[in-house]
């Protein structure tokens, strides 16, 4: 009974939503605060040419609100999503706008009661081509973002009302950790020679080759080559490589919770990352999750995904059960 | 939003700019700022924004001006609203000129709006309507341009065709709405302040207290329309061909008519005359054009009165004074006016009240009239003694015997015997001189007239031009009064100007006279009327039903010419249309039939990969399929078109499997696909 | 064609697509860029393809030390004669395997890129024709790209295909583990075809029919890349021709003389994913992934011929 009753409730809620919404922008109350002026001075003085520009500039309301209708029909809209999108920083994040019939103009799209922040814009709209929306959008913080709607507002044709619609469109993004300062070493290796050097990369001469570059301006000129230098006509170094590659284990702690928790996701991104970027293997232990350490860009994007989803399992498990 | 468009700034500029023009038209902003925003509106055009940095010496500037007519209009030289409204106009200006943000956009549009409701309320010309549209048009495309150029990423092209097609359109409706909104928005007041007489472009004729013989005819070409009279009962004729007069000339010194009498008291109607039964009503409106305070009226005037003088502050009732020589004039001056007038019918007896003195000049010659001329007069007449036959007899004469021309070089000596004897051609003053003068001399009275001739239909009304100025004599004959006698060769009484420029002049006077009737002066009465057509359509009587057809021949109309319309568009579509291949119509053949069978398929999936699929999966249908979409691929891209029949061939094996796979009353497990 | 498709699938397990595009390739006269990590069985392919087509092989392993003169050959002075004789480099077969292209300096890869795209190399003056039918299938990994060169878009547009053989599907890795020694090795191929009739299938398929429908469906789906809006650069005219040339390998396939929409879909991806440049910047294989998805998006999109 009681669902009935809520369903009930949300049917209601749905019929009594006004399917667009409108504001009157910053011109547009001077516009209608001029029109308001003119349909005074019509009316005090009988003048019928005022009748007449009173007449037009209230047509022009009228025209502006059907014109921008005409605008926001026809129009679907689908997320296309992010590569990756890091919280408190700018990501690119795209939406597909198609239009079935008609010319659509000046729409600004954004996302309906989400913490994310930022609009994409398009300037013109043809019909049946799909356009695809960039822009530039910021989440406030680590985590799943779960996203109801996608609001898209033009102000077309005379900018006087802002006229708004919103496509319903369930859908989660997940925000990576924002990749902040390592300011702890990371815990020892696992495997690999142990000591102070960080790059598997050396300098030292010794090593594998593993290929020649062009020799830099700063660059220490005993690395040359000098027998391929010779029949290149140009320096040439040797790059040298040592299997040194070492293997690490980060973990976020279970206990942590609130700031602390955050600060570790963030620091733990870093590490990653950097650990990565120099050529090491990096597993990540969570609360929620195990990764086996591995290599690769692939496998950072791995991590990021396992500490944006840390103090969200439940969540998590809903998603995986939905998909 | 980088650089804005060049063209939405032109839009916005010529924007204000018709806004500006839609108060010049009413001739009563100052020269200096009409002039002002000219050059500002030219330096905006060219690119040129001056004001962009030095923003605040400028705003100093406009704040000085903004002074100046301030203390103009306390010293009572400048109206309140003339000089509001030259103050939006420099104010525009300066925005136009400044750094083109969104900020300067919105205030200039802003102003072109208050400038056109100024306009509004400074004048009620027809060239007003063209600059609201224009200004309409101009303002709502750099307006909606606007809102898409900042919309539009920077570097990407401004779709400005796309642009313009929808907000067009939009235009038409908001021009049809505002219309209705006239239309039928009640009103409620009647008191009718508008300003309705602006001085437009000047005077032209100016009728003078004296006619001076010589100098050039170049009024004669002049078309501008000065007059506009209704004259009830209606006439019914293209041409009127009437005299018109303005007043009467009876003394001459040789080059200039005067006349003796002096002005008696102002009162609100003038009586000239008893009328008659026959009397012609005239309703007449003086325009602009006009220029001078004297009334006319048809001849012969009986009674005037009524008048209207409209000046810019508004209109007031003028009462007449009569000056002498039947001249009426307006006390008050106004730019325009508006009075009723009687006449008698040509043909009817009129008499004329003169006094003595008066009627002593009516014999009276100039002191060195040249004898020749009463000589000639002898000679012509040969003893005639009726005033009229006399007068007759000269002007024919006259008529046969001189030239009309207008091309007279400068000032003589004696024009009138210069005239008569040197040139023998000369125009309609000279005709009317000399033929005034001969009577003088043979001892009939007669005197100089001087008014119009003519009188050109417009709609319901007539109208005189500038060029139909004219003069004439009048013989007093007696028991009769005076009797209209013109010496002017018939064919160039009236105006002499370019057909084709009386045909523009005449059609835009139609057009001002539409504007006024039905938008200036439209009221409650009007709406009344509008609502009662619509409510109970007019009884058809007479030539209104014979000129219109009935409404519902209209409605009828419409509806074929929708229909007419429809059905092309849908047979051109029909032609436009790419014909399908042979080929493909088995393409939809087939697929229908898989719909129906219920064989589901990717999202767009063509037949040639739903096949390969079920033969790569080894699907029971792929059997009768394979062959015939082989068939089909080779007829549509391979050229080998199919025989007649052979579709159906093709078609039979799939039909039978889908057949007899449909047979068990539970198929089994639909293709997964 | 089918016989040498199914000898290379006997070698190269559980690719019979790749093997097919592969295939097609070689009839349409174009390069093959295989792009894949390492140990899926791109050198197998090629040198499979070589044997069964009967083709003289030779492969290249490009390093960072890899000379032009390595690949095209050199003056060789002899002694006994005193004069200086061409000594012609492992470019000239007829199946050339260029592996881990990227290694080598530009100068290298151009070396290579010169011979791909006018069918002769020229060196110190004198010119000398590659043999006939003359096939570069290059590989490269697009994962690890330190210490690579990546080639530059003017050289991948040479390349008529892109293809990446990835990983095989667990149980072809099963299979492979349980009958890796009984497997034909690819030195045991038999060749089944020769020279002479790869030129006269180059033949038969350039002079299949392309009717105007199908020409007109190539040129709205290259259209369609040049105004799709994540697409900085679309497809260029070459690489509508390719398209072209391709499909009409492909057809062969079914024994066709004409080509079909069917034809067009199944090399599009290959034979565009790789000249797109994408305006988004992501990298590598994530670029790649992205333009076979908008490629793949914008052919169901645009609509086939009927």
């Amino acid at each position: 009974m009681s669902a009935r009753l809520s369903a009930l409730w949300a049917w209601l809620r749905a019929m009594l939503r006004p399917p667009r919404t409108l504001k009157v922008t910053r011109t547009g109350r001077t516009y209608l605060v001029v029109t308001l002026g003119v349909g005074l001075g019509a009316l005090n003085t009988g003048n019928n040419l005022l009748y007449l520009v009173l007449g037009l500039l209230l047509s022009m309301v009228v025209v502006s609100g059907v014109l921008s209708e005409r605008c926001l029909r026809y129009l679907s809209v689908r997320r296309l999503g992010s590569e990756s999108a890091f919280a408190g920083e700018p990501f690119a994040y795209r939406w597909a706008l198609t239009r079935q019939q008609g010319h659509a103009f000046a729409l600004t799209l954004a996302e309906v009661d989400t913490p994310l922040t930022g609009e994409g814009r398009v300037g013109y709209l043809r019909a049946g081509a799909e356009h695809v929306v960039r822009a530039d959008l910021t989440a406030p913080r680590r985590g799943p973002c779960s996203l109801s709607g996608v609001r898209v507002t033009t102000t077309w044709p005379l900018g006087l009302f802002a006229k708004t619609r919103v496509f319903e469109l369930e859908g989660t993004l997940l925000v990576f950790p924002r990749r902040g300062y390592a300011c702890q070493l990371p815990g020892e290796a696992l495997q690999g020679p142990f000591g102070d050097a960080h790059s598997p990369r050396r300098n030292d001469g010794t090593g594998d080759v593993a290929g020649l570059r062009e020799l830099g301006p700063t660059e220490d000129a005993r690395r040359v080559h000098w027998r391929k230098s010779a029949a290149v006509g140009k320096l040439l170094k040797v790059e040298r490589e040592r299997e040194e590659r070492r293997t690490y284990l980060l973990t976020v702690e279970a206990h942590l919770t609130g700031e602390a928790l955050e600060r570790r996701c963030e620091e733990v991104a870093a590490l990653s990352h950097e650990l990565l970027e120099s050529g090491h293997e990096v597993g990540l232990e969570t609360p929620g999750e195990r990764l086996r350490p591995a290599a690769g860009s692939a496998q950072q994007r791995r991590i990021l995904r396992a500490l944006a989803w840390v103090g969200f399992e439940q969540l998590r498990q809903e998603e995986e059960a939905a998909a | 939003m980088s650089t804005p468009s060049r063209l939405r700034l032109v839009l916005r500029d010529l924007g204000a700019g018709a806004a500006f023009g839609s108060m010049v038209v009413s001739g009563q902003l100052p020269v200096w700022a009409v002039a002002l925003f000219g050059l500002a509106l030219l330096c905006a055009l060219a690119g040129w924004r001056l004001f962009a940095r030095r923003a605040r010496a400028a705003a100093v500037l406009l704040l000085a001006v903004a002074g100046m007519l301030g203390l103009s209009v306390y010293t009572g030289q400048l109206d309140l609203v003339v000089a509001a409204c030259t103050f939006a106009g420099l104010i525009s200006g300066h925005r136009m000129l400044s750094t083109p943000d969104a900020r300067a956009d919105g205030q200039v549009q802003l102003i072109g709006l208050l400038m056109v409701a100024g306009g509004a309320a400074l004048s009620g010309e027809l060239i007003f309507a063209l600059f609201l549209v224009a200004f309409c048009v101009l303002a709502s495309l750099s307006m909606g341009l606007a809102v898409v150029e900042a919309a539009v990423p920077a570097g990407e092209p401004l779709p400005v065709r796309a642009v313009v097609r929808p907000l067009s359109v939009g235009l038409l409706f908001a021009i049809g709405g505002a219309v209705a909104f006239f239309i039928l928005f009640p009103r409620l007041n009647w008191n009718m302040i508008s300003r309705r007489a602006a001085p437009g472009l000047g005077a032209t004729t100016g009728l003078a207290d004296t006619v001076r013989l010589g100098g050039a005819g170049t009024l004669k070409s002049n078309p501008r329309v000065v007059l506009r009279a209704h004259i009830t009962p209606v006439p019914h004729v293209e041409q009127l061909g009437a005299y018109w007069l303005a007043r009467t000339y009876d003394t001459f010194d040789g080059l200039e008519w005067t006349s003796v009498a002096g002005p008696k008291r102002s009162r609100p109607r003038v009586t000239l005359r008893p009328g008659g039964e026959r009397s012609l009503h005239q309703h007449i409106e003086l325009l602009p054009a006009y220029g001078a305070r004297t009334l006319v009226a048809l001849e012969t005037p009986t009674r005037m009165g009524n008048a209207v003088a409209h000046m810019a502050s508004g209109s007031r009732r003028t009462s007449l004074m009569e000056v002498g020589g039947e001249e009426v004039r307006f006390v008050a001056s106004g730019i325009s006016y508006t009075y009723e007038a009687t006449s008698l019918p040509p043909a009817e007896l009129s008499s004329t009240r003169v006094t003595d003195a008066e009627l002593g000049q009516l014999l009276a010659l100039p002191d060195q009239l040249d004898p020749r001329v009463a000589e000639l007069a002898q000679r012509v007449l040969a003893g005639e003694k009726d005033p009229e036959a006399a007068a007759r007899k000269l002007s024919a004469f006259l008529q046969r015997e001189y030239a009309y021309t207008l091309e007279l070089s400068g000032e003589v000596e004696d024009p009138l015997s210069d005239f008569l004897f040197v040139r023998k051609a000369g125009h309609c003053e000279h005709f009317a001189t000399a033929l005034t003068l001969m009577l003088r001399t043979q001892g009939f009275s007669a005197r100089l007239a001087a008014g119009f001739f003519g009188g050109e239909r417009s709609d319901d009304d007539y109208i005189l031009r500038a060029g139909d100025a004219h003069a004439w004599t009048h013989v007093l004959v007696p028991g009769r009064g005076f009797v209209t006698v013109d010496a002017t060769p018939p064919g160039n009484r009236a105006s002499q100007s370019l057909a084709a420029l009386q045909f523009i002049t005449g059609l835009y006077e139609a057009l001002e006279a539409r504007w006024r009737s039905a938008v200036v002066d439209y009221s409650l009465r009007d709406q009344l009327e509008v609502a009662q057509r619509l409510v109970r359509p007019p009884k058809e009587q007479g030539r209104a039903s014979a000129r219109l057809p009935p409404a519902r021949v209209w409605g009828l109309a419409l509806l074929a010419g929708l229909a007419t319309y429809a059905a092309w568009r849908l047979l051109s579509a029909r032609l436009l249309a790419p014909r399908p291949h042979h080929a493909t119509l088995l393409v939809d053949t087939v697929e229908r039939m898989l719909r129906e069978a219920g064989v589901r398929r990717h999202d767009d999936e063509t037949l040639e990969e739903l096949t390969a699929r079920l033969v790569r999966e080894q699907h029971s249908l792929a059997e009768p399929l394979a062959p015939l979409t082989r068939r089909y691929l080779e007829a549509r891209f391979g050229q080998r078109p199919l025989a007649p029949g052979e579709a159906e061939r093709l078609l039979t094996p799939l039909r039978h499997f889908l057949e007899a796979r449909r047979a068990p009353a539970t198929p089994g497990p639909r293709p997964r696909a | 064609m089918e016989r040498i498709a199914a000898h290379l699938s006997r070698v190269v397990q559980g690719k019979e697509a790749q093997a097919r595009l592969t295939v097609t390739s070689l009839i349409a006269g174009g390069h093959i860029l295989l792009e894949d990590v390492p140990g899926v069985g791109k050198t197998t392919l090629a040198e499979a393809l070589a044997r069964s087509c009967g083709l003289s092989f030779a492969r290249i392993q490009f390093t960072a030390d890899l000379m032009p003169a390595d690949i095209l050959g050199a003056q060789v002075f002899h002694a006994t004669s005193a004069t200086f004789t061409f000594r012609q480099g492992p470019i000239f077969r007829q199946l050339v395997l260029a592996d881990e292209l990227n290694r080598a300096p530009p100068r290298t890869q151009s070396a290579l890129l010169e011979g791909m795209a006018q069918g002769q190399v020229s060196l110190d003056g004198s010119t000398y024709p590659l043999p006939a039918p003359f096939t570069v299938v290059a590989t490269q990994n697009p994962l690890d790209l330190t210490g690579t060169y990546p080639l530059p878009d003017s050289q991948l547009d040479r390349f008529l295909m892109r293809l990446s053989l990835g990983h095989p599907a667990p149980e072809v890795e099963a299979r492979l583990l349980t009958t890796r020694g009984r497997t034909p090795p690819v030195e045991a191929l038999e060749p089944v075809t020769g020279p002479e009739e790869l030129s006269g299938l180059r033949a038969l398929a350039a002079e299949l029919r392309l009717d105007e429908a199908v020409a007109e469906y190539i040129v709205r789906l290259a259209k369609a890349t040049r105004e799709h809006g994540d697409i900085e650069r679309g497809a260029s005219t070459r690489a509508v021709l390719a398209v072209g040339s391709a499909a009409r390998a492909h057809a062969l396939w079914d024994g066709r003389d004409f080509v079909t929409p069917g034809d067009v879909r199944a090399v599009l991806v290959p034979c565009l994913a790789h000249r797109l440049m994408l305006r988004s910047n992501v990298q590598g294989a994530a670029a790649r992934d992205e333009a076979s998805h908008l490629l793949e998006e914008l052919s169901r999109k645009v609509a086939a011929p009927r």
